[in-house]
């Protein structure tokens, strides 16, 4: 009856039920992430086997309602609404019922057959209730299992439950038929009226509660909804009575222990910034083995190619400078990535994101912003893309407008690669960490700065209550925060491998093109025979030394005949009070476009990426030779500050609305990128 | 029924209170409401000596609360 049967099944539940642990569990590596159309909340999909059946199975994102107030409320419930699929697995803290069967009333109302996993049942336990699952299975209607998701207990009934559940019609439970076609019985507050209700202070309410129909200002059906959220949780409340027992204890958790300290009034910041501070330095020091590996294989790659086939040509030049040197260039700071996105990924798990949050509400609030905001500012550590996406749980739009500008300077991942080009070349080891940090620091300020105006632009509306929940601490397990990693790290490689790589050769061309005359070139290949001649053929290095120069001198000629070399030059006057030649200009066209481009870039207006096959060593001390340590800083200064991306650019258009904000921004921000450059150079010489 | 009526960041910590009513908009009361805060609500407050964040637990769940809304719940 099951072969070949296909079975749609969605996870949902609230947020911090260890949903995605039990998804992982379950599909293991088989995922995907689809965009929900029209929003950017990302919806996981994967497949499961059993029994002959393909489970294809939807991770819904963590909600606590299906009143779509958020995005994520709204993606659930229309994916509930459209697609219908054949089971809801609702994932249930089982230590903090009373909040999750909220979600499990609302989700039972949609008439699709549900099984309720009740996970953490050992946390509930250790917390003393005991829950009777046969009872609530009763009371529910629905199929009630236990699971321990993060050791996998539990789990192995759970695939074929749905596959069983799929084949049942669904048909309406005991607790369905009483409550009125699902509907919870609102009967006793319609017993006592909207005096149950005294909602609010402002007029319209309280002429809700006076006359007998309603206003029609205030709304109808937001006194229904109230009046249906009362009714619920009277209904879990006399759930809980009739299937748990010892429901409250008392506890001082350890949580609340670690709260003492971690919340701290003044210690609370100086914790959260050392923690940020001792995660970046923990990604330069482990990044640099991995790294080394990286390049040693590209520098391979490069000299096989480049032994193999000897004659100079188009091709040649467009599959080392402009692809190898390209994507290599950017796969080479995969590890630092992967390492900073993993330990992000564990403060996110263990529960400390929503304290900082809470740490930050304060200050966000003084500049303009909402403690909220800062789960989409550390985002923007990784990446301003999913950053900005991730502002839409902002809802107040004049906050969410004033995060969107400011996230630019919270230093993604892909100005990292400059970083570790820059710093390294010119500041020793001991320095490295520190300047790294304060790079980060100057962003975090200047956001600031910059919101604290933004929002003097706009008028405040209606304040938007400020409210996070803080759930336990917890280990985070090392499959989630593994699989989340690496797939942020595969989004990262994906861009290199796409748009990276086209601009590369975009950029590429535009080095390359027009280049030297054939009159030019027959000079250079002239003193090479030249050369050759007149040194005796048992002297060797010494005829290679004297041929590299000539081909440096060549390179440099025909880097200087391009029309990249013809817009650095044009920019000089611009680029000159910040330190910049025209060298660091053209790179600076290529950062235009994406921010990792600029050592790409650099390696191919220095001509490195070939010739001696250790691109990145090359590039470095050429950079320590050409430049001071002040123009170093001030590089990583400008690519800190100026110009967002192509892709950021794009996606500030559209979640603002409007391409003039996006224009704005990206004017605003290079402006002052180039008067804070400017300053520090000049005040710096 | 005759307890003074305070607003929710004036009460001690440790206080069980219930909640009497609140002065929010209505996207902030169905939010609220959603997670169980309205009117006769126990409410437990675990923190109030921040400045900025009220931490209770309302139905099991730790909640921190920015003070805006702080000022507009009330509680008896």
């Amino acid at each position: 009856m099951t072969q070949n049967r296909k079975i749609h099944a969605v996870l949902a539940g609230n947020p911090n039920c260890g949903k995605s642990t039990l998804f992982n569990a379950l599909t293991g590596a088989r995922q995907t992430i689809g965009n929900f159309p029209g929003v950017t909340v990302d919806l996981y999909e994967g497949t499961a086997s059993c029994g002959g059946a393909t489970i294809h199975l939807v991770d819904l994102p963590g909600i606590y309602s299906l009143l779509t107030y958020t995005d994520e409320e709204r993606v659930a419930a229309e994916y509930l609404n459209t697609h219908r699929p054949d089971v809801i697995v609702n994932v249930v803290d089982a230590s903090n019922l009373e909040r999750n069967l909220y979600l499990t009333l609302m989700l039972r109302d949609k008439g699709i057959p549900m099984i309720v996993v009740l996970n953490m049942i050992d946390i509930a336990r250790q917390r003393g209730s005991e829950i009777d699952t046969d009872a609530l299975a009763r009371e529910l209607g629905t199929e009630v299992i236990t699971t321990i998701g993060n050791r996998g207990i539990g789990l192995d009934g759970l695939l074929e439950r749905i596959v069983r559940r799929a084949e049942q019609p669904s048909q309406p439970s005991a607790a369905d038929t009483a409550a009125e076609g699902g509907q919870p019985k609102p009967v006793v507050i319609h017993d006592s009226g909207h005096e149950a209700l005294p909602v609010s202070s402002q007029d319209h309410a309280e002429g809700c509660r006076h006359c007998g129909d309603c206003c029609g200002r205030c709304s109808n059906t937001m006194v229904r909804d109230l009046e249906r959220d009362v009714a619920r949780y009277q209904q879990i409340g006399a759930i809980e009575q009739r299937c748990v027992t010892n429901r409250y204890s008392a506890r001082t958790s350890h949580s609340d222990r670690f709260d003492k300290f971690l919340l701290h009034r003044y210690l609370g910041i100086p914790i959260f910034l050392l923690a940020m501070f001792v995660v970046f330095q923990a990604t330069f020091l482990l990044g640099e083995y991995p790294m080394t590996w990286i390049e040693s294989f590209f520098s391979w790659l490069t000299d096989s190619i480049q032994s193999s086939y000897p004659n100079e040509s188009f091709l040649k030049s467009l599959i080392l400078n402009g692809i190898i040197g390209g994507v290599g260039g950017v796969l080479v700071f995969l590890p630092n990535i992967l390492i900073l996105f993993f330990f992000l990924c564990v403060l996110e798990d263990s529960g400390y994101m929503a304290r900082a949050a809470v740490l930050s509400d304060r200050w966000m609030h003084k500049i303009g912003l909402h403690g909220r905001s800062i789960v989409p500012l550390l985002v923007g550590f990784g990446c301003t893309v999913p950053a900005m996406m991730s502002a839409r749980m902002i809802t107040d739009r004049r906050e969410r407008l004033t995060t969107l500008f400011v996230l630019p300077l919270f230093s993604c991942s892909a100005r990292f690669p400059i970083y570790m080009l820059v710093i390294p070349a010119f500041f020793p080891q001991v320095y490295r960490g520190p300047i790294l940090w304060l790079i980060y620091l100057i962003g975090i300020i200047m956001a600031v700065v910059i919101s604290k105006g933004v929002s003097m632009v706009f008028k405040k509306e209606e304040e938007e209550p400020f409210m996070i929940e803080l759930v336990p601490y917890h280990r985070p397990t090392l499959r989630t925060v593994g699989i989340r990693t690496l797939e942020r790290g595969w989004q990262y490689v994906k861009k290199a491998g796409t748009i990276i790589l086209g601009i590369s050769i975009i950029l590429w061309f535009l080095t390359y093109f027009p280049g030297l005359t054939p009159e030019q070139k027959e000079q250079f290949e002239a003193q090479r025979a030249a050369l050759r001649a007149s040194i005796p053929s048992d002297q060797e290095s010494e005829l290679a030394e004297k041929l590299a120069e000539i081909d440096s001198a060549e390179e440099q000629a025909h880097l200087s005949r391009s029309c990249a070399a013809a817009l650095g030059h044009a920019m000089e006057p611009v680029l000159r009070p910040m330190g910049f030649d025209w060298k660091i200009g053209t790179a600076l066209i290529g950062a235009i476009a994406a921010k990792e481009v600029f050592v790409a870039q650099m390696g191919i207006v220095y001509s490195v990426g070939d010739a001696e096959g250790e691109g990145r060593e090359a590039l470095t001390s050429t950079l320590r030779g050409t430049y001071t340590p002040l123009i170093g800083f001030c590089i990583i200064l400008f690519c800190l500050i100026a110009s967002p991306c192509m892709a950021t650019f794009v996606m500030m258009a559209r979640e603002s609305g409007s391409w003039k904000w996006a224009l704005a921004q990206w004017g605003t921000l290079t402006f002052l990128a180039w008067v804070v450059t400017t300053l520090v150079y000049q005040l710096g010489k | 029924m005759s307890a003074d009526i305070i607003p929710l960041y004036r009460a001690a910590a440790e206080a069980r209170v219930t909640i009497d009513s609140l002065d929010l908009g209505e996207n902030g009361l169905l939010r609220l409401s959603s997670m169980g805060l309205f009117p006769g609500a126990r409410v437990r407050v675990i923190d109030n000596s921040r400045p900025d964040t009220s931490i209770v637990e309302c139905r099991g769940t730790r909640l921190a609360l920015g003070r805006g809304l702080a000022h507009r719940i009330f509680v008896r």
